[in-house]
Order: structure tokens, then sequence, then C-alpha cells
């Protein structure tokens, strides 16, 4: 058994040098032996000219499109590793850029007069530290009955209830706004309103009156120092 | 800032260049593909099967090509896609399907005494009928002659494709002919090529 598995050692060339010597010995006495080197060399012939490369284009180009997505994934998660930090900080820096961008557009937007009578939350001030505008100092012919303060859109709101000879009105007044967009003279909800601004705050009166005497309210507040 | 430029700043960042492994992977694969999935197809006898095989073995050997040791890579692909084979076949064989022969150590002449002459056996053969005749010879004896004779691998490549002892592979090698030629010369006489007094 050991020759015959010699001889095809010798036909693989993986015979030692003393073997493949008694190999060669062996095959001139025994013809037998002879004739299965032969054979053996035969089958490794037919095998390699018989057994031809196979169509496989298709195949090769499945594994150069699973290869291409594994370097892509390789590469989005080696990204994602090695600058984790600086992504999460680029994060953060961008939600409080946009945070304070959005505060800014905000505060510098005018308030709505159409969103006055949904406008919540109003908090009643004390009127002798909250009179920041100097009604009650110079408009003491008007009684102040209350001031009132809120947040809309991360605005400060106030909100004044004054009362004159011809009954009550409100003062809304919205600080940091250099225009208005829309119409000045409005009406909401049955209640005619006049907007304007007037030294960086926009102020809105409204009342149950003609938007003439509305204008006259404006005119007096205009004139204050 | 010209395109050009834009594009060099571009594929030299991290997320967009191109990985030179990839690069260097695809090269070696390529040449040896046909090789690696002849194997395959041969192994498996099926063209579907063969095609699965073949791609998991080239992304398992892209994933461990940091470990290839730079001498043989066909050696080193035949090796990877072998033992994916060998272990899908012993999980058919769990599931009880064998064409494997027990006693595998029994060596045996491949061209016994008043056996049909080799050339007249061979000179007239085709490709498909030696691919057909090598598709009887069962798994182990198969994958060893295929390696050997086909891919032309070594006997210590061969153990190492096929997870056995170098002896294993000689005797293996040795049955695989011997049932091969027996294969082929069945096969001639069936279709008339020799007869039985040849």
């Amino acid at each position: 058994m050991s020759e015959f598995l010699d001889v095809h050692a010798l036909a693989d060339n993986e015979a030692d040098a003393s073997t493949a010597k008694a190999v060669e010995e062996a095959m001139q006495r025994n013809p037998q032996l002879r004739s299965e080197f032969d054979s053996i060399l035969l089958i490794k012939q037919t095998l390699q000219g018989h057994c031809k490369g196979v169509h496989c284009e298709e195949t090769w180009s499945a594994c150069q499109d699973r290869l291409a997505q594994i370097e892509r994934s390789d590469r989005v998660t080696g990204f994602v590793s090695k600058y984790s930090w600086q992504l999460c900080g680029s994060f953060v820096v961008l939600v409080l850029f946009a945070g304070l961008w959005t505060r800014s557009t905000n505060q510098s937007r005018s308030l709505d007069p159409s969103q006055v009578p949904t406008i919540a939350g109003f908090s009643p001030m004390s009127s002798s530290t909250a009179d920041e505008f100097g009604f009650r100092k110079y408009l003491s012919e008007w009684q102040l009955q209350g001031i009132f303060r809120t947040n809309v859109d991360g605005r400060a709101v106030w909100r004044y209830d004054m009362v004159d000879g011809r009954g009550p009105f409100q003062i809304f007044v919205t600080p940091n706004v250099n225009h208005i967009e829309g119409a000045c003279r409005r009406e909401v909800q049955g209640l005619n309103c006049y907007s304007w601004v007037h030294k960086g705050a926009q102020f809105i009166v409204v009342a149950d009156r003609d938007h003439a005497e509305l204008e006259q309210i404006a005119q007096r507040i205009n004139g204050m120092p | 800032m010209g395109i050009a430029a834009t594009k060099g700043i571009l594929a030299g960042t991290m997320l967009f260049r191109r990985d030179a492994k990839r690069d260097r992977f695809e090269r070696l694969t390529e040449q040896i593909f046909p090789s690696l999935f002849g194997t395959a197809l041969r192994l498996t006898r099926d063209r579907e099967e063969a095609s699965d095989l073949a791609q998991e073995a080239v992304i398992r050997a892209y994933e461990a090509f940091e470990r290839f040791d730079g001498r043989n890579f066909k050696a080193w692909m035949l090796r990877i896609l072998t033992n994916l084979y060998i272990n899908k076949y012993r999980q058919r064989k769990r599931a009880g399907i064998s064409d494997s022969l027990e006693d595998e150590h029994t060596a045996e002449p491949v061209a016994p005494e008043g056996t049909t002459p080799d050339r007249i056996l061979f000179d007239n053969l085709v490709g498909a009928e030696v691919e057909e005749a090598l598709g009887r010879v069962p798994t182990d004896f198969r994958t060893a002659v295929l390696l050997s004779d086909v891919e032309g691998l070594t006997y210590e490549e061969i153990a190492e494709a096929t997870n056995v002892p170098i002896g294993t592979v000689r005797s293996r090698l040795a049955r695989g002919r011997a049932i091969l030629r027996k294969e082929l010369e069945q096969y001639a006489l069936e279709q008339g090529y020799i007869r039985k007094e040849q």
C-alpha cells in the first residue's frame, strides 16, 4: 500500500529524494507500478485539460458589490467611532446656534394683532416697579388699572389695562421691534386695534372705539418724553 | 479653488477615500476567482450553491485579509472555501446526507491489471464527461483530487484546507483517483468508446 502512495507522491512532486529514487527503482522492477505511475499522470493531465475555467462574471460582480458595501459600512463606522466626540460637539453647537437664531428672529419680529386675544398666561406685576414705559408717570390723565407680563414665542409682552374718560382700553407692548408686518389698523374679534412702532418697541392699543380715537392714544404715547 | 483640488481634498478625507485594502484584495481575488468558483462548482455541483459558497468565501477572506501571510493567495482562498464547504457538508452529514466512503485509508491501484489501457480510455473523453465522472467521486476524495490535480495545491496545503493529516491526504488522493478512473471507464463503456474486451 505504501508503495502505491509513494508512486502518487512521485507523480505529485511530493516525494523526497530518497523516496523518489526508491520508487524509480521499484518501477523498473515492477511494470505494474510503472503503469500506475503513468495512469496517475494521465489522470492529472486529463483533469487539468478538461476542467476548464467556469463562467463566473456575475458571481464576481456580486462579490464586488458586497465588498463595496462592507467597505462603505467600515468607512462610516470607522469615521463615526474616530470622530464621535467631534460629531457630538458639532451637533450640540448646531442645536445651540439654531436656538439662538430662532430666539433672535422671534425677538425682533413684531407681534401680530390677531394674536392678541389668544395670548394667555399674563402674570400681574407690581405697578410701581413694572411700569417700564412710564405710563403712570407721563400719562397721569389715564388711570392705570394693572400691568401684566407674559412670554409669546420667547418674547416678553406687557399688557397695560387703562381707563380714560371714554372707557377701558388695553395697550400691548413688545420691546425690541423695529418694524411692523401687516396693517396698522385692524379689527380683531369685534374690537379695533391700532399697531405702531415707537422707540424700538411695538405698541398695540385695543379698545371698543374707532381707529381715529386709537390713533389719538398712539399720538399721546408717542408724545411722551 | 478648482474642481480638481476640491476632489483631491474630498478623496483625501477618510469618508471618501477608496480603501487600499479593498483595492489590493480585489486585485488578488480577481486573478484566482475562476479557480475559486470552479472549485466551488465542482464541490457543490450546483451553480447557485457554488455562487453562494464562493461569495461567502470572498467575504470571509476579506474580513480576515490582515491575517493572510502573503505567501500563496490562491491556496489561502481555497483553504477558506474548502473549510466553509466542509462545515456545510458536515451539517448535511449530521442531517443524514453523506456520500463519503467509510474506509478512506484503503489505498487501491489506479490502474489495476486487466483494465482498459489508459490512452484508449482518456483520449476519447470530453470535458463534460470528466466533470460528470468527477462529480460521482465521494466528497472527501473529490476535494483532495480537485485541490491537487486541478488547482495544483501541495499535500501540506490540502491538509490545511481540509483539516486532516498529510497521510490522510495521500490516501484520499490515491483512493479518489482510483474511483475517478473507474467512473471514467464505466462512462466510456456506457457510451461505447471502449468495449469490455479492450
